[in-house]
């Protein structure tokens, strides 16, 4: 049978050969088409977690207060359960926005100032790094379309240190554990999602950051939940730390699989981040405006 | 950014982030359709097929596995620019192209994973330049005088060596006992 040579390559998958691209005119207009083609992640609003959020607000107030009476530095807030009467006492958040309108969690006095990444000094596990699902500073400066050919931070900076760190089992993300810096340009519209219910809380300062200790529960996802479209991204019952920082405005991101870690992992995880923060601008998809020959480590 | 680092991006199911791999890879995976569906198709009918394929990679995320993105992404809209076309039943093929399966149920039969190995072993006996070429023009269908530019060849050289390694793929796989001889 007489076949076109052609068909031999069917689902064949090259690596070899990169063809020069031509310029595409209408590739804005395909982007949009295919964003909105792809359902929104839900952006559910359990009132569960506008309580928590209340809480936070109470104690950051008065974590503050602390703070100036001793003129040292705030230690973690023990953990307490969250009342409604709080809530209904709470008239102003301090940087947790209580209009979750849009998104379940958002940060009110957040705004863009400079890029930053992370490494880790404690992970749960020993294994290397490069076993781990990440994004690098590179990849993250890359990601929001960076002239890199005006970048001038060193290799260590851009390929040792990260802004984003999953362990991976069995090839796909989780159920191990995931750190995430979420840049201060992003933390605007970043949502921050959880499935099921939240079975316990904490929050207070941490670390000189604004906390929030969560763990959900998935297997009490709403039937909605359960067919959405993220539902597979939590399957298991998790501990989740949110720590803002308020004046860098970017946010650490811990997650920890309950069945294997004790809620404290998130705080011995979270206690070993050191911060990089580079003199570059924080745009979500801006060019490079500064570049930066010195860098600051340590957390801010 | 690397292709690993786009993968795992991808694996967050972040919006965000898989608009930035769309709009990075938009105009590849459009330069690639152009040259798949050729002037027979309209823009129109491209772009349909582009954003298919992105929404086939937002689909299959999950597993992708292969640090190769490029490569998925360039199977996958090859493989819908072929079905469109046959749909169409457009293409006139040069009867050079054409070579004769031992089996009627050749292509059927065979997994496609064993399919795939026999081809990519067969071409891999050709010589580096030569397999380009054969991909260039077969593979990611462009045109010789394209080829010629971008390898920086004269199209006749493209030409002569186009068919040298067309025979000797051919003469693998017949070897192979995957095609008959001509």
């Amino acid at each position: 049978m007489p076949i076109d040579i052609r068909r031999l390559l069917d689902d064949y998958e090259d690596d070899s050969v990169v063809i020069r691209e031509r310029p595409c005119l209408n590739a804005d207009t395909i982007v949009s088409r295919v964003m909105e083609a792809i359902p929104e992640r839900k952006q559910r609003i359990p009132r569960k977690l506008m309580w928590m959020a209340a809480a936070v607000a109470v104690t950051c107030l008065l974590a503050g207060c602390v703070w100036v009476v001793s003129a040292i530095r705030l230690q973690q807030v023990e953990p307490g359960d969250i009342s409604e009467n709080e809530l209904e006492t709470t008239t102003e958040l301090k940087n947790w926005e209580k209009d979750y309108s849009g998104a379940l969690i958002e940060f009110e006095d957040a705004k863009a100032t400079n890029l930053v990444s992370m490494t880790v000094d404690y992970l749960p596990e020993d294994d290397p790094i490069e076993s781990y699902n990440f994004v690098t500073l590179r990849g993250e400066l890359q990601g929001k379309g960076y002239d890199m050919t005006g970048i001038y931070l060193s290799d260590e900076l851009l390929d040792q240190t990260y802004t984003y760190l999953c362990m991976e089992e069995t090839g796909r993300v989780g159920p191990g554990y995931v750190i995430e810096l979420i840049q201060s340009a992003d933390v605007a519209t970043r949502i921050f999602s959880l499935f099921g219910e939240v079975v316990t809380v904490k929050e207070g300062e941490f670390l000189g950051m604004e906390g929030m200790w969560l763990t959900n529960d998935p297997s009490k996802k709403t039937e909605a939940e359960a067919t959405s479209e993220d539902a597979y991204l939590m399957n298991d019952v998790c501990h989740h730390l949110l720590l803002y920082h308020p004046t860098d405005h970017y946010v650490i991101h811990i997650a920890v699989y309950a069945e294997r870690y004790d809620i404290t992992e998130l705080d011995r995880i979270a206690e070993g981040i050191t911060i990089h923060t580079t003199d570059i601008a924080n745009k979500p998809n801006g060019s490079c405006p500064n570049q930066s020959y010195d860098i600051t480590p340590g957390r801010g | 950014m690397t292709e690993a680092e786009m993968r795992r991006r991808l694996h967050r199911g972040n919006r965000q982030d898989f608009e930035e791999i769309v709009r990075y890879y938009t105009p590849y995976v459009m330069t690639i359709l152009q040259n798949q569906l050729g002037t027979e198709h309209t823009e129109a009918d491209v772009e349909d097929v582009c954003m298919d394929v992105f929404l086939a990679l937002w689909h299959n995320r999950e597993r992708i596995h292969s640090d190769n993105l490029r490569g998925w992404l360039v199977r996958v809209a090859r493989n819908k620019a072929c079905d469109l076309v046959r749909k169409k039943g457009l293409r006139t093929i040069p009867l050079e192209d054409l070579v004769v399966v031992s089996d009627d149920h050749a292509l059927e039969g065979l997994d496609q994973k064993e399919r795939s190995r026999m081809v990519r072993d067969a071409l891999h006996k050709l010589g580096d330049s030569d397999r380009e070429i054969f991909l260039r023009y077969y593979y990611y269908e462009q045109k010789i005088n394209e080829i010629a530019g971008e390898m920086g060849m004269n199209p006749e050289t493209v030409k002569s060596r186009l068919k040298r390694g067309r025979e000797a793929l051919k003469k693998i796989l017949e070897q192979e006992g995957f095609l008959h001889a001509d």
